[in-house]
């Protein structure tokens, strides 16, 4: 597991984390919700920004399965499947996506957001929906 | 939204007079100035031209994995620079820099400019697993994002799920790019490829095989950009630059891998530059007698043929397979090795100077050149002078 770095716009996302909750940035003037979180709305420029709680269900909208890690500290956890997840309020984000056999990936596939662990510390990841 | 605009003065009055390469290797076994040095030589003495007649120098680095362009103006003894450039760059920069050194000839602010790419990309600091600072590579590290492959794969699966094509259309570019590879004593991979051998290749990050990824190597390419009525009196015939563009498309991203914020992942930059392109070359795809396509993933040749209109939406990788249009004719990243597009750029000068050996396009004149693979890049046009 590689630890976040964090910055003074995203520290409040990794604090929400650390406690198992899923924050989303939100723009009160246009109403965008997205991340990584900025001090700006990328949308309307806005700096009427909030932290609110990430929507908890998705779909699939990329996705790729990984055999060479590249970085030594995921190696022993190829061939893993990566995905690119558009929530209900319009974020994306990436995730780590777990019980799909990665041939059944596919675009759309409906996904719920988890709480878990990687390592020593919470993490989000993807799941089919019970 | 990019904007039009008027077609720029410096196209039609600039050219590209040089150009010049290391061997590629794995292991170089020296420093990274020694390699930009000797490639910027040979570009320099490839045009006719002496290190005393430079007087500007440009180039780009990936998170300090190049030197600046002053180090090469000091190893290679020019007397004096009126214009040096370095930016920090992707595979984006190559056209983008050739512009730019353009317009400085173009204004009077430089004679002649050395345009470098120089890395030990193999032994050194490999590019696509160097990590940029900065928040976004929070939100890829941690879930197991750790290299460009792995981000630019994403990319490439949403382009397939877009267009109703298959890993064998990946596989088409990397068999017909070998191809090419063949007649290329320069490029690192020489061996045949076919669809079988693609096929049976390992998966890297899933469309992505081996062989659908660049070949990562140590050395350097570099171009000589003079004003069109000097380069008449030059060693080489002038390559003129008749077309230029760079666009940025809204959401861009924080660093060169982010791509949440990019609604698209099946069209890149060079659907939005496309207009600009043409427009300012004042001739219509279809047009391009040969063209040189950005390829550190077999994905982005196939994105940027539709994105540029050379193939229909969903038709490139028959575009590809049919051979339509000699496309990365030195066999490309893939093939060739990862000099970061500059070679890109090279290869095009050389087909239109007809010094491509049996590569050589006959009767090419007019040459597309692109430069990067996602949110941003920019695009060539050039021609031979007529």
């Amino acid at each position: 597991m590689i630890s976040p770095a964090g910055d003074a716009d995203s520290d409040a996302f990794w604090s929400a984390l650390d406690e198992g909750r899923l924050l989303v940035a939100a723009c009160g003037a246009c109403g965008k919700r997205w991340l990584p979180p900025l001090a700006t709305c990328p949308r309307c420029a806005s700096r009427d920004v909030t932290s609110v709680p990430a929507a908890p269900r998705g779909a699939l909208y990329s996705w790729t399965v990984i055999h060479l890690a590249a970085d030594p500290a995921y190696t022993a956890e190829v061939p893993y499947a990566v995905g690119l997840v558009q929530l209900d309020d319009g974020a994306r984000l990436y995730g780590r996506v777990l019980g799909v056999d990665h041939d059944e990936l596919r675009d759309g596939l409906p996904l719920v957001v988890r709480i878990g662990r990687a390592g020593d510390r919470p993490a989000w990841h993807f799941e089919p929906e019970p | 939204m990019v904007r039009p605009r008027r077609r720029p003065p410096f196209l039609g009055t600039t050219a590209l007079t040089g150009v010049g390469y290391t061997e590629l290797t794995k292991a170089s076994g020296r420093s990274v100035l020694d390699l930009a040095a000797e490639a910027c030589a040979r570009a320099i003495a490839d045009a006719g031209l002496s290190p005393a007649a430079v007087d500007g120098v440009a180039s780009f680095r990936f998170l300090e994995d190049s030197v600046p362009a002053q180090a090469v103006a000091t190893a290679l003894g020019v007397p004096g620079s009126n214009w040096l450039l370095d930016l920090n760059l992707g595979g984006q920069a190559p056209c983008y820099l050739v512009t730019q050194a353009a317009m400085a000839v173009h204004l009077g602010l430089a004679r002649h400019v050395v345009v470098f790419r120089a890395l030990n990309g193999r032994s050194g600091a490999r590019v696509g697993t160097n990590r940029a600072p900065g928040p976004a590579t929070d939100f890829r590290y941690p879930v197991g994002l750790t290299a460009y492959v792995h981000y630019i794969s994403l990319w490439a699966r949403r382009f397939l799920v877009e267009t109703g094509q298959s890993e064998d259309d990946l596989a088409a570019v990397a068999v017909a790019q070998r191809r090419w590879a063949e007649q290329n004593e320069r490029a690192y991979l020489r061996a045949p490829h076919s669809l079988d051998a693609h096929r049976a290749a390992p998966y890297v990050a899933e469309p992505f095989r081996v062989p659908d990824c660049t070949i990562e190597v140590d050395g350097a390419c570099a171009v000589v950009v003079s004003a069109l009525d000097a380069a008449r009196d030059l060693a080489q015939p002038p390559v003129v630059l008749q077309g230029a563009a760079y666009a940025a498309g809204a959401g861009a991203g924080l660093d060169m891998g982010d791509s949440l914020f990019w609604e698209d992942l099946s069209r890149n930059y060079t659907s939005l530059l496309a207009p600009d392109l043409w427009g300012s070359a004042g001739i219509a795809p279809a047009d391009a007698d040969v063209a040189e396509i950005y390829d550190c993933f077999t994905s982005t040749v196939l994105m940027g043929l539709e994105g540029l209109g050379l193939a229909e939406r969903g038709g490139a990788g028959d575009f590809v397979r049919h051979g339509k249009l000699p496309v990365n004719t030195h066999g490309g990243l893939l093939a060739e090795g990862y000099l970061h597009g500059m070679n890109t750029v090279a290869e095009a000068v050389l087909q239109l100077q007809g010094r491509a050996g049996t590569r050589t396009v006959t009767g090419a004149e007019t040459c597309l050149v692109t430069s990067g693979a996602l949110v941003d890049g920019s695009a060539l046009v050039l021609a031979v002078d007529r």
